[in-house]
């Protein structure tokens, strides 16, 4: 079986763990488990009490009370409502935004709405390993910010923003703090108990969990109001309404709690394989790792090739399962957009591969992927003029 | 054994629906929008999904757009449609569903001029008042649902159409409780935007779809992501779109027999309910959805009656299965013209494929010895 | 290893980018010219090592880097070169792309193809 493919894109989407699956399957009822979980009949009640323990769940891996999870769609919903509902309750016309230039597009396509509507937004700039600093974030401050929007871990370098750092100091300062938390969920310690993160995006699918479901964290105490984005019905304490997809609920629930169980040993023995990966490939000359190495969360590793053509790469490496750049802009083959703002020029930026780790990634794979992307990379080098110099 | 009353809530799953979603359930399928060979196996099976529901509603596959279920298909409609446009006027039924009211009555923070439309007594449209409103100028969307969750009364949309389209306005259905129970098509409606849910028609919770014609131009309400041409962001939810798919496909093909079955029990319950003393049936002389049938019993108050009958085992509701306005009579029997006291009494009774003629006997029987009880 | 198409390149692309016969380079000599062509567009760079007798191209490898597209430019081009005069033999950019079935999106890789074969009918002209 040495031609199996290799599956190492756990960053885009991971494989429904299955004790999730086996968790949600009674409430795929063909005969029970089917009720609309706002019915208040038996069939109805069964599901409402099946969703407030996933709650729970999701609410205990991240340290916060099940009444601050609101149930969305997934975590590009979750960033909507997050940013737009903030805005949207506070009056948008002359507040200013601080987010960064290598968010998720979901979170940099919604302050982009926003700046059609009369925010000002700031992008701030990451340093080379791809670092945003407490400092840089307060020294934007102005009088009239409302709002922080910061990913936790940035999902093409793997790189971990300060936020335990800049909560607190925020907080005083009174600007609201938006987390992206997709990528650190499950993967990191996060204990909003301690951390004054006032909204807080989650995703299951990320996290063994199925796709279709996510959650937005609003903290109670002191309470950060928003105004609903999707109306009708008064679903989730009237901010997200829409029936409850009960099996999806449950999944992620399941996931979370099997997450806060595995996460410890998971984060260690993934560190270890992502770092044989790269030791693994090393071999190659002028090759460079993407992202500080002493700030990444466990399970990505992103290497520029110098001198074998992104496109080409991919392509020869059709057993791989990687992604270069995230996998919701590659399908515009544009070179990522995130290694741009690390400084990296577009020929380094396209010739790049993230390799994202996850639970069933074996040192057998790894090793065999670190074999074929030698193979391929040396193959693509010898056949461009000069072996690939520019 | 409980009997399940309330198919307009939520349907239980098909098992051939769910024997489609299982391999999307297993292994790792992919995020469709990553290139590599996992992602190309989810993207084959979302477009064969799209195509199915197309021949269910009558529309091409390209004016489908997968959303997280009936809510964000409203929400989209009606704000997406009405975002890129200066402030106008928007019309909406006054049964309409809360996802349709809420959604336009947000619109009135950005300056919109929003009106519900007057029903009569059986639920359907007043047209002298809807063509008055229209030539009050300056509509720019009208909103009308195909069937009301509540009565399963159902509206002339294409009527509805015509008389938009002339005073240059567009037209959104909310057909959610539609399809699957009657024939539904997107053309010959005359709509321009229509709202579809699955889980209403023995499909998964948590998906649904917006159709839009091409000439619709709609803002994103979920931005972030180059997904369903950059309308909708996010990563697709492969398995209960795959649901979706087989779902509509099977609707449509037993479409009749499903019809047939549902209306002869509604037949038999409503020529049962006749014979008891002060039956009130909602929407009686409108056509109706041939599984629906919402009617009140002289002296019982709704929410009592429904406690009753679900300590029997019956699993029916009072209306709409949201959770906004619990501890409120139904907008829509209000609209139609009810008082509060019997608007509170409503019992909505939503008949589904698994129903047989003996769980509407002993739902009767049940009724009978509750109003003996009196 | 066994690759496979998993992107969708046309048949003609991805057979001659999995196995391109005439990679490489010719050393250098007297009757070997040496030429390029490069489409910032495509991030792509092609040159061409031919070998000639009588204006007649006796040998010919090249070297690509580039998509995958570009990659079979090359070798499609070496490939009609051998044996030809491509001063008599002109290879355009529609040739490529009906051959290669290059689509819209890919239209600068047949370009470059294109320029590479002026560039040697250049060389054995001038």
């Amino acid at each position: 079986m040495t031609d199996a493919l290799i599956y190492l894109d756990y960053a885009a989407t991971t494989p429904l763990d299955p004790a999730v699956r086996e968790a949600m399957l009674p409430w795929l009822g063909t005969v029970d488990g089917y009720g609309n979980p706002a019915s208040d009949h038996a069939p109805g009640r069964a599901a409402r009490a099946a969703v407030e323990a996933a709650r729970a769940e999701v609410a205990a891996l991240i340290g916060a009370a099940a009444e601050e999870i609101v149930w969305t769609s997934g975590a590009t919903e979750a960033n909507n409502l997050a940013i737009k509902g903030a805005l949207e309750f506070r009056g948008g016309d002359g507040a200013h935004v601080i987010s960064s230039r290598i968010e998720h597009k979901a979170v940099l396509d919604t302050c982009r709405y926003l700046e059609t509507r009369g925010v000002a937004v700031t992008y701030l700039e990451p340093d080379r390993d791809g670092l945003i600093r407490a400092g840089q974030v307060l020294d934007a401050l102005r009088p009239s910010t409302v709002l922080v929007s910061l990913m936790w871990v940035n999902n093409e370098t793997g790189v971990i923003n300060p936020i335990t750092e800049l909560a607190p100091r925020l907080r005083e300062r009174g600007v609201l703090f938006h987390v992206d938390a997709v990528q650190a969920a499950g993967k990191l310690p996060i204990d909003l108990a301690a951390t004054p993160v006032d909204l807080l995006s989650l995703s299951a699918h990320k996290v063994y969990g199925p796709k279709g479901i996510g959650a937005l964290f609003v903290r109670k105490r002191p309470r950060a109001r928003l105004a609903p984005q999707m109306h009708g019905g008064g679903h989730e304490q009237g901010m997200r309404s829409g029936t409850l997809a009960t099996h999806q609920i449950v999944g992620m629930g399941r996931a979370f709690a099997l997450a806060r169980k595995t996460m410890a040993a998971d984060a260690e023995r993934v560190t270890a394989l992502r770092e044989r990966l790269w030791q693994a490939m090393s071999v190659l000359p002028a090759i460079a790792r993407n992202g500080s190495v002493g700030h990444l969360a466990p399970h990505v590793l992103n290497v520029s090739f110098a001198g074998a053509e992104g496109e080409s790469l991919r392509a020869r490496l059709s057993d791989l399962a990687v992604s270069s750049g995230s996998a919701c802009s590659s399908a515009t083959r544009e070179p990522s957009y995130v290694l741009r703002a690390l400084g990296r020029d577009d020929e380094t930026a396209a010739s790049s591969l993230r390799f994202s780790l996850g639970r069933w990634t074996t040192p057998e794979q790894v090793d065999r992927a670190a074999q074929r992307v030698i193979d391929e990379v040396s193959w693509l080098r010898q056949l461009a003029p000069d072996g690939g110099a520019a | 054994m409980a009997v399940y009353f309330d198919h307009n809530a939520t349907t239980p799953l098909d098992p051939r629906v769910l024997e489609a979603m299982t391999p999307y359930l297993t292994g790792p399928y992919g995020n469709p929008s990553s290139v590599h060979r996992f992602g190309r196996a989810a993207r084959d099976a979302i477009e064969q999904a799209r195509q199915q529901l197309a021949d269910l509603v009558g529309c091409r596959a390209a004016e489908i757009t997968w959303t997280s279920g009936g809510t964000e298909s409203n929400n989209l409609a009606i704000k997406g449609a009405t975002d890129p446009l200066a402030p106008g006027g928007v019309l909406y039924g006054a049964t309409e569903h809360p996802a349709v009211m809420e959604a336009a009555e947000s619109l009135t923070r950005r300056g919109w001029r929003v009106e519900p439309i007057a029903v009569d007594a059986t639920g359907i449209v007043d047209w002298a008042a809807f063509e008055r409103q229209l030539a009050a100028g300056g509509v720019r969307l009208v909103a009308l649902m195909r069937a009301n969750n509540e009565t399963g009364v159902l509206q002339d949309v294409n009527r509805a159409a015509a008389l938009g389209h002339a005073a240059g306005a567009m037209l959104h259905v909310d057909a959610v409780q539609a399809a699957g129970k009657i024939p539904l098509d997107f053309r010959a409606l005359g709509a321009d935007t229509m709202s579809l849910s699955a889980h209403k028609l023995y499909g998964p919770k948590g998906i649904g779809a917006l159709i839009a014609r091409n000439e619709i131009e709609l803002a994103p309400q979920h931005h972030g992501g180059p997904q369903e041409r950059g309308l909708r962001g996010g990563t697709e939810n492969v398995a209960a779109i795959v649901g979706f798919g087989v779902a509509a496909e099977l609707a449509r093909v037993e479409l009749e027999a499903r019809a047939a079955h549902v209306l002869a029990l509604r037949d038999r319950l409503e020529a049962g309910l006749a014979a008891l003393p002060g039956v009130c049936i909602f929407g009686a002389g409108a056509p109706r959805l041939p599984n629906t049938l919402q009617f009140a019993l002289e002296g019982f108050e709704g929410e009592a009656l429904l406690m009753q009958l679900d300590r029997r085992g019956f699993g029916v509701s009072s209306g709409s299965a949201c959770a906004s306005g619990k501890g409120e009579p139904s907008h829509v029997l209000l609209a139609m013209g009810y008082p509060r006291d019997i608007a509170f009494g409503a019992i909505r009774v939503s008949f589904g494929q698994r129903n047989r003629e003996e769980e509407v006997d002993r739902f009767l029987q049940a009724l009978r010895e509750l109003a003996g009880q009196r | 290893m066994n690759r496979e198409n998993v992107f969708g390149y046309p048949e003609p692309v991805w057979a001659r980018f999995e196995a391109p016969a005439r990679a490489g380079e010719l050393m250098a000599a007297a009757d070997v010219v040496v030429v390029e062509a490069g489409s910032p567009a495509a991030r792509g760079r092609l040159r061409l090592y031919a070998q000639l007798a009588g204006g007649r191209v006796v040998d010919v490898r090249f070297q690509a880097y580039g998509c995958p597209v570009t990659i079979a430019v090359g070798q499609w081009v070496a490939e009609q070169l051998v044996g030809a005069d491509p001063r008599v033999h002109r290879l355009t950019a529609a040739d490529l792309r009906q051959a290669l079935e290059i689509t819209d999106d890919k239209a600068h890789c047949a370009l470059m193809g294109e320029d590479l074969v002026l560039a040697l009918v250049k060389r054995i002209s001038g």
